[in-house]
């Protein structure tokens, strides 16, 4: 059984339909990638998943669990974790606050927090020195790490995160995405990421798969879609950068 | 002369504080200013005429009834401000949804009360003392310090507490805070409950001091927005500090001069206050969004 798993989900905004008899699964410490150019669907899956809106038909299951008619805060007790477009973090609360009310699921136990707390700190020491600040005055790189440290903070069973390395310099980009490998590799972690640097997704990930207007075009393990010729063609096209905008 | 006029001032002033902090709880999470905000506080003078005067069955059930019925005032309140703003999507439902909810509350109290001028009990604490010649009753004496104990209490809880810090997030980001876990709904509906249960328990304090009648509620309104706006929407300390300025300086200029020049000051000071500090005393600057 896999950890979450998307059947024959499609959805849409007032009468315009976004997705098409969407599937797709993440297995227990998998990491999958969805792909896809600006308008294919990624964001709108995403908002189905977090229960930002409701799907017309299909079903979502987490770790068995039916969550599709679940509203959205619970979701996160169950086991999602949200790395949110932008980052979102909360800018006049300090680094510290931020990360707690990551943990806002833990509120009853104080040593579960302290716990969930200590780990993140001492994965991003960067977060540690800067803990007073507040958030509002993080770099770009600083506050895509808090925006991760605040999701881990729920002690999530699937994280996902969506366009992280929107806005940031290449350099930072690489530095997330080995974190985000770590957690991957040394944590059994399971991630669901949603790039568009199709280049980078396909190596950090095992398996991925390629949206195109709201229907799931190329699906298979990282190197079968790398080698696609469409996605050769499309994203890998001798390298140019992702298009953008 | 001038000190039962600052008296005076002090008790409508935590009155009007507990409006404007009422005015914040809700504005926070939903970004609406609640116009029928002053109707609860009609609610509790109506309970306490009702239960104390009429009733004779004291004050024990009409802070019951008073908990009971604002409880229910508020989620009502919720359901008919928030619905319409939510469905609409127009940025100004919030201005005739609230002013509707305001109306059809007054219209309530008045059918009820027609031939009431003041919804007045008997005050919950008899007798006073007296203070550099001037008589100060316990009534006033209590409230105030009931006003001051619960604007520290929801600055801690706001600071301090874990729902504190959700209630900022969700107030700042309503869609992050959501994927946080943060119950988000819930804390608008909770908003809504406890602003109700403060300002009417405003009400049912001030009865026996001050004349409130049963359409009155939207002076308190505009009187606690005054308050908010000078002290800074979102703050307790801002919500105290305006409430006192505003309450102290009507009833100063009404008592030297007369009761329409305390208005023009009052409203003279908050047009002042906005030049020079355009998010109030206490507040921060808003964000562009």
């Amino acid at each position: 059984m896999s950890l979450l798993e998307i059947t024959a989900l499609s959805a849409g905004y007032g009468g315009v339909q976004a997705l098409f008899g969407v599937e797709l699964t993440v297995g227990e410490g998998e990491f999958v990638a969805l792909l896809g150019p600006n308008g294919a669907g990624k964001s709108t899956t995403l908002r189905v998943l977090s229960g930002l809106i409701k799907p017309s038909a299909g079903r979502v299951l987490l770790g068995g669990e039916d969550i599709t008619t679940k509203p959205g805060w619970r979701r996160t007790g169950l086991g999602l974790g949200h790395v949110p477009e932008g980052r979102q973090v909360f800018p006049d609360h300090t680094v510290l606050e931020n990360l707690q009310l990551g943990a806002f699921v833990h509120r009853r136990s104080r040593t579960r927090r302290q716990e969930l707390l200590d780990e993140v700190l001492a994965l991003f020491p960067r977060l540690d020195e800067r803990r007073e600040q507040l958030a509002g005055t993080l770099s770009g790189g600083e506050a895509q790490m808090l925006a991760v440290g605040r999701a881990l903070m729920s002690a999530p069973r699937l994280l996902v995160l969506d366009e992280p390395s929107l806005g940031l310099a290449p350099l930072k980009v690489a530095e997330l995405f080995g974190y985000i490998k770590r957690l991957h590799t040394e944590r059994g972690l399971s991630v669901l990421l949603v790039e568009q640097q199709a280049a980078t997704a396909l190596n950090l990930a095992d398996r991925a798969y390629v949206l195109e207007r709201g229907r799931v075009a190329i699906s298979g393990t990282s190197d079968a879609v790398r080698k696609d010729p469409r996605v050769q063609a499309v994203y890998l096209g001798g390298e140019i950068s992702p298009a953008t905008g | 002369m001038t000190l039962q006029a600052w008296i005076d001032g002090v008790f409508t002033g935590s009155i009007y504080a507990l409006v404007a902090l009422s005015l914040a709880i809700v504005y926070q999470p939903t970004r609406v200013m609640n116009f029928a905000q002053g109707e609860a506080l009609i609610l509790g003078a109506v309970v306490g005429y009702q239960v104390i005067s009429l009733g004779k069955l004291g004050w024990v059930v009409a802070i019951l009834a008073t908990l009971a019925l604002a409880t229910l005032m508020g989620v009502l309140s919720e359901r008919m401000i928030m619905l319409p703003v939510r469905l609409s999507g127009s940025r100004f439902a919030w201005i005739v949804a609230t002013l509707a909810a305001a109306l059809i509350f007054q219209s309530i109290f008045t059918l009820g009360y027609r031939d009431v001028d003041a919804l007045r009990p008997a005050p919950m604490a008899e007798g006073g003392f007296t203070l550099a010649g001037e008589q100060v009753s316990w009534q006033i004496v209590l409230t105030v310090a009931i006003a001051l104990a619960v604007m520290a209490g929801y600055d801690l809880l706001l600071r301090r507490s874990t729902y504190g810090r959700a209630i900022r997030a969700a107030s700042h980001n309503p869609g992050t805070a959501v994927l946080m876990g943060i119950p988000v709904q819930r804390i608008i509906v909770l908003s809504f409950v406890v602003a109700t249960v403060l300002s009417a328990l405003a009400g049912l304090l001030a009865a026996p001091v001050l004349f409130i009648g049963p359409a009155a509620g939207l002076i308190f309104t505009i009187k606690g927005f005054t308050a908010a706006v000078i002290g800074g929407v979102g703050s307790p300390r801002g919500a105290l500090a305006g409430g006192l300025i505003v309450g102290v300086l009507d009833s100063v200029v009404r008592t030297e001069i007369n009761a329409t020049a305390g208005n023009l000051v009052v409203f003279g000071l908050l047009a002042l206050i906005l030049l020079v500090y355009p998010s109030g005393l206490f507040g921060k600057p808003m964000e562009a969004h």
